[in-house]
């Protein structure tokens, strides 16, 4: 276009050429922000499962510290002379009863020697932060059975876990105490600690083992990260119970909002008399999509639980102390979602129903159907499409949304399942965890953040691609209706 | 008849079965149709009524108080009046000081005296005055011999089937203290106590002690301060909470304030009132603030101010209350927070807050001006009148510290020197005041927006403009869904990157993180010198001006990273941190406005962009065109055209990013510190609205002053966020009709 005009005209029409660059420079900015945050969800978040390299480091002053490198800065405020600041490493030592804390820094120029001892192992428990050092002896009933932690010692020590894990999980499993099964382990700095066998749930020789055991290592954590329930006050093991809680609440909300916002659409679009109070209300609504979902989580706790959670245990539980379903739970919770996302569903039902063509309608009516049989099998199979793409939307905007849980039933850690043997089953008044939830409580009050912080970013990357496969599920699917109706316009 | 023409008759035909099954289509269709009228129109109602029950949730802060009399106790002191009342919590029993020198022990519900009990020790003297203490139920009795016999009342509830039936009172415990060793009457006392000691003050001409004893102990202490008030005539006396600051109020119309240590009392201060004779004195709840009514009616509240950083604090009048009509004879202090009864000559009574130095209301007392209590809940009133009658009135005024001038204008609260914002529900101390500003929160939420727009709006804006004139097909239809997905990412997610990752991050790296943010709008006006070179610009393809610019931005940041440390170095003596609060006198917070205006700015992005986008690319193709054929360059058109075409779509994109940032929750709570303070500075953090709903909501108890104030400003974070919208979708209408001209 531009090579056929006069070099004159070029440059004119080539003005503010710079700015141009300027403005995709924006563009860059905000797709490295978005890209950034992703990338550094996935390594973190699934950097974690696998099991890293042990390290055995000597420093200056006589301490001998093994365990995983964790994190590695610049020392605060050191920049000597020469201007380049020293800079040290964070170890990941667990022992947290024996040590005193689970991470050490150690000033990378005090270490005297460093190596990667083949026998050290990592041994995740069930309670407490994770032992790591070297098996030195296994009893049983008190005896030796075999000292020392290499080859046959460690088969043996393998085979009494797998006995005492089965026993655990037997009918009449012992308290951990008297577990007759124990081992010792070594720590480094010459400290020694037996823990019962029972209690161990992975032995891993991460020095010792090829990629391969590496890779099933890695599956097995990430599949008891998916499918356990969390151990160690939520720091360590599975976010089986707020994934449940999440999916059964968002379950529920779409339940609510799909007969909830579709009627609101039909009576809007086919039933009201169009006029300035429709097209008022219409605003309202699409205004209320707006609204903070921390007003709709008041809303929840003011209506749903104080008004008629109270009423409830008023008329069916009088005789109870405690609430039954005057207080948070998933059913509230799951109202109050599909409150927030109602106006979702009721917009994109409305667009919907108003693509339906005209002609159509007109002549469905002209073979003598009623309103509802023309609705019922004109309109509304041609308007699933956007109810679906309204129902995702909602799904996916209530799947990640906490601020109004907070208000109206979520807990850190549920104290009965939601579902369990004891009818009815379905615990619609119990409280529940949620993944969302469980982001900000293990993140921020956390007794142990540091050790907790993977686990977040686990949880956190789990919501993200929920959250974005309910999204793009509904974003792709809109786009092929949209095509399939745009060829139907002849 | 073969089959289909049945089914045709039957469908069509005038048979009485085709006629059956169209009144049931008939039936059906008007079923459904009420149906989902009502049903639209319930669920539009529960949606749009959202707003009206977060507001009626708030509504009964500013309901006025009301008062109701109850059934009065004609005869309840006997012959004489009564020198000190009390009751319980449930307002079911109640105990009074009779001048005959006896307690008695009343039953409110049957309207009738329980029983009567001799003060113990009292052995033929005479009873002169009584008082009994602030927030426990201790009354003390002065006698015509110089002695003060002090007595404990005990209520004890019954329970039944873990429900309280009933309440039981009784005195618990008697013992008296011998004050005056010249055995002179004692016309003024007042006593203090807690679970564990009692501390009498008594006054009369001439005379002034201070006395005090562990219940269960012998030891009595005594300290004589007659030396320092002279000849004068007390007229009022009062003692706080602990026992330690003793309030002498003179005919001269003077307080003296004595400091009570073990057996010493200090004049620590004389202050004067008015000219009229102080005749009542009492502490407010708390012992901070000391409230004073004279003879002519006047009613003060005086509390500790420092005029300066350094002086100590002294006591200052800072609190004006209405006149009663004659003189004031007695204060009663509430027991659960900063309000108190006062009662006049006359015989009216008012319910007046410290604070908010407001009236709640006002109820006729009994003539004589006796002593009053207030119950423990501050739900009713107890007051006796001269000829031995008991008159009791049951209040309602349950958030006495509700106005509309505490929570929107500067308050002097106790403990603070001069009037400001503070929002501060919980306090160390049982008796500290809550403090309500929505000020500062307010200004919170108002600020993170500031930053997050101030971070968003350039980019998302720029970016729109780019994707919407510049880019090519195939690049718009990744980046709309990519920023799609953004807006998608949860905001806890987000939150808990800036709380967790870019917090810390930028704590270490402040410098750098500074630094970037210069170095990239550098990097980029490089890149727009270096791109002025239409040689250099020849060798690109138009489209992917994307590509070229990343080496700049790259080299921005690596620039800033390396650059930082010798710079601060340079210019910051080493450290930046130290460097701002030294010489600018910036407070430095880890969770500070720069983390999360780039979270909120990034939460906000995504719909500040798509919308804005979509007015860019709605912009009619032949004013495009004739701009074009005018021979505008495509940034003339972008800039000069399509910009203030659609400037009413950008307005509506930046209403949505307000809306969508002053209501977020989650990210604030967990990157902002959430200190509710009064400072724009990027380098601290903030407490909004909705972060202190979501934190303070689930610890407030219902129907709480907490509990509604927090309604009230969720129902102005509805206001704001709806307004917005709606600007939003007003001018979005108006663009909408403006393009279609075309």
């Amino acid at each position: 276009m531009v090579a056929s005009l006069t070099s004159a005209r070029a440059a004119r029409t080539r003005k503010g050429e710079p700015w141009v660059y300027v403005t995709s420079g924006a563009l860059a900015l905000m797709l490295a922000l978005l890209l950034g945050v992703i990338l550094l969800l996935l390594v973190k978040g699934l950097g974690f499962f696998w099991p890293g390299e042990l390290v055995q480091v000597a420093t200056q002053d006589g301490r001998t510290i093994l365990g995983q490198e964790w994190h590695a800065e610049d020392v605060p405020e050191s920049a000597g002379a020469d201007g380049a600041p020293r800079t040290r490493t964070q170890y990941r030592v667990g022992n947290r009863k024996e040590f005193g804390a689970d991470f050490v820094w150690v000033d990378d120029d005090a270490v005297v020697s460093r190596e990667i001892p083949r026998d050290a192992l990592f041994v995740e428990r069930l309670t407490d932060t994770p032992t790591i050092g070297t098996l030195k002896e296994t009893r049983h009933d008190g005896a030796l059975v075999a000292a020392g932690g290499a080859g046959q010692a460690y088969e043996t020590y393998l085979r009494l876990v797998e006995e005492a894990r089965d026993e655990r999980l037997g009918a009449r499993a012992p308290a951990l105490e008297e577990a007759s099964r124990t081992a010792v382990f070594a720590l480094a700095g010459g400290q020694e600690v037996e823990i019962p066998l029972a209690a161990v749930v992975r032995t891993v020789r991460p020095n010792d083992i090829g990629l391969f055991d590496k890779t099933r290592v890695y599956a097995a954590r990430l599949w008891e990260f998916l499918a356990a329930p969390p151990r160690e006050s939520n720091t360590a093991g599975g976010i089986l119970p707020a994934l449940l809680g999440t999916v059964l609440m968002v379950l529920l909300m779409t339940l609510a909002v799909v007969p909830l916002g579709v009627v609101g659409a039909l009576y809007l679009n086919e039933y009201a008399r169009q006029g300035p109070l429709v097209r008022l209300v219409r605003l309202a609504v699409s205004n209320l999509a707006g609204v903070p979902s921390i007003v709709f989580g008041m809303f929840g706790l003011a209506f749903f639980i104080h008004v008629v959670g109270d009423g409830i245990d008023r008329v069916f539980f009088p005789g109870r102390a405690a609430a039954t379903f005057g207080t948070g739970g998933l059913l509230w919770a799951a109202l109050t979602l599909a409150l927030l996302t109602v106006p979702v569903v009721i917009v994109s039902t409305e667009e919907a129903l108003r693509a339906t063509p005209r002609a159509q309608r007109e002549g469905s009516l002209a073979l003598g159907a009623t309103r509802w049989q023309m609705l019922q099998s004109i309109v509304l199979p041609s308007a699933l499409p956007g109810i679906l793409t309204g129902m995702i939307l909602a799904i996916a905007r209530g799947a990640g949304e906490v601020a109004p849980l907070m208000l109206t039933g979520v807990m850190k850690l549920a104290p009965s399942p939601l579902i369990d043997g004891t009818p009815p089953f379905f615990h619609l008044e119990r409280k529940f965890m949620h993944l969302g939830f469980h982001i900000y409580d293990v993140g921020f009050q956390s007794p142990n953040v540091e050790a907790s912080k993977p686990m977040v970013y686990a949880t956190a990357l789990l919501l993200l691609v929920l959250v974005v496969v309910l999204n793009l599920s509904a974003i792709l699917y809109r786009n092929r209706v949209r095509r399939r109706l745009q060829g139907a316009l002849f | 008849m073969t089959a289909p023409a049945a089914r045709l008759q039957d469908l069509f035909g005038d048979t009485p079965r085709a006629r059956a099954r169209i009144r049931r289509l008939r039936i059906l269709d008007r079923i459904i149709a009420s149906v989902i009228t009502l049903g639209g129109i319930a669920i539009i109602l529960a949606v749009c009524g959202i707003f009206v029950f977060v507001a009626g949730e708030a509504a009964p802060l500013f309901f006025p108080p009301a008062a109701r009399a109850q059934a009065a106790l004609p005869d309840a002191a006997g012959p004489g009046r009564a020198l000190a009342v009390g009751e319980d919590e449930y307002r079911e029993k109640g105990w009074l000081l009779a001048e005959a020198g006896n307690i008695r022990l009343l039953d409110f519900a049957a309207g009738a005296l329980l029983r009567e009990e001799p003060l113990a020790g009292l052995s033929g003297a005479r009873v002169l005055c009584g008082a009994r203490a602030a927030g426990q139920d201790v009354l003390a009795a002065g006698t015509d011999d110089g002695r003060v016999l002090v007595a404990g009342i005990a209520f004890t509830p019954v329970f039944q089937n873990q429900r309280r039936v009933a309440q039981e009172i009784a005195v618990a415990w008697q013992f008296e203290l011998a004050l005056r060793p010249d055995h002179g009457p004692i016309d003024l006392v007042s006593v203090a106590a807690d679970d564990e000691r009692v501390a009498v003050a008594a006054a009369s001409r001439g005379f002034l002690g201070v006395a005090s004893r562990k219940i269960e102990g012998k030891r009595v202490r005594l300290a004589d301060a007659s030396a320092a008030l002279g000849g004068l005539l007390p007229t009022a006396l009062a003692l706080d909470e602990e026992g330690q600051s003793l309030a002498v109020g003179c005919e001269n119309g003077r307080i003296y304030r004595f400091t009570v240590q073990g057996e010493e009392a200090v004049l620590a201060e004389s202050l004067r009132a008015g000219d009229a004779a102080v005749s009542a004195l009492a502490y407010a709840f708390g012992s901070r603030t000391l409230l004073v009514g004279d003879a002519s009616g006047a009613v003060s509240g005086w509390q500790g101010i420092r005029s300066s950083e350094t002086s100590a604090r002294t006591m200052s009048r800072v609190r004006e209350f209405e006149r009663m009509q004659g003189a004031v004879t007695a204060f009663a202090p509430s027991r659960r927070n900063k309000s108190f009864l006062v009662i006049d000559r006359s015989g009216d009574v008012r319910l007046d807050h410290v604070t908010t130095e407001r009236t709640l209301l006002e109820v006729d007392g009994p003539a004589g001006g006796g002593p009053l209590a207030l119950a423990p809940r501050s739900d009713g009133v107890l007051a006796a009148g001269a000829g031995g009658d008991l008159q009791r009135v049951a209040l309602h005024a349950p958030h006495p510290e509700a106005t509309l001038g505490a929570l929107f204008l500067p308050r002097l609260y106790e403990g603070y020197d001069r009037p400001e914002f503070v929002w501060q529900t919980s306090g160390g101390t049982d008796d500290n005041e809550p403090k309500f500003s929505l000020v500062p929160l307010i200004f919170g939420s108002l600020k993170g927006v500031l930053y997050a727009m101030l971070f968003s709006t350039p980019l998302a804006l720029l970016a729109a403009l780019y994707t919407s004139q510049f880019a090519r097909r195939r690049m718009r239809g990744l980046v709309k869904p990519a920023v799609e997905l953004m807006g998608a990412l949860p905001s806890v997610v987000v939150g808990f990157l800036a709380g967790l990752w870019l917090s810390p991050l930028v704590d270490r790296n402040l410098a750098a993180c500074g630094g970037v943010l210069i170095s990239i709008p550098l990097g980029l006006g490089l890149a727009a010198l270096v791109f002025r070179s239409s040689r250099i610009r020849q060798r690109l393809a138009a489209g992917r001006e994307l590509l070229y610019i990343l080496p700049f931005l790259a080299a921005a940041c690596i620039g800033a990273s390396f650059a930082a440390a010798p710079l601060q170095n340079l210019l910051f003596g080493g450290d930046l941190r130290a460097w701002l609060v030294d010489v600018l006198g910036l407070a430095y917070d880890r969770q500070n406005c720069l983390v999360v205006g780039m979270a909120l700015g990034f939460a906000v992005m995504p719909i500040v962009f798509t919308v804005s986008e979509d007015a860019m690319s709605n912009v009619p193709r032949s004013l495009r065109a004739a701009s074009d054929a005018l021979g505008a360059s495509r940034w003339q058109t972008a800039w000069r055209l399509v910009l203030p075409a659609a400037s009413p779509g950008i307005f509506a994109a930046l209403m949505l990013g307000f809306g969508r940032a002053i209501g977020e929750t989650m990210i604030v709570v967990m990157a902002t510190g959430n200190t509710p303070i009064l400072d724009l500075s990027p380098l601290n953090g903030m407490r909004t609205i909705s972060a202190c709903i979501a934190t303070e909501i689930p610890e407030a108890p219902l129907g709480s002053s907490l509990y509604r104030i927090l309604f009230l400003a969720g129902g102005l974070l509805f206001a704001f966020s709806f307004l917005a919208n709606t600007a939003a979708e007003v001018v979005g209408e108006r663009l909408r009709r403006r393009f279609a001209r075309w």
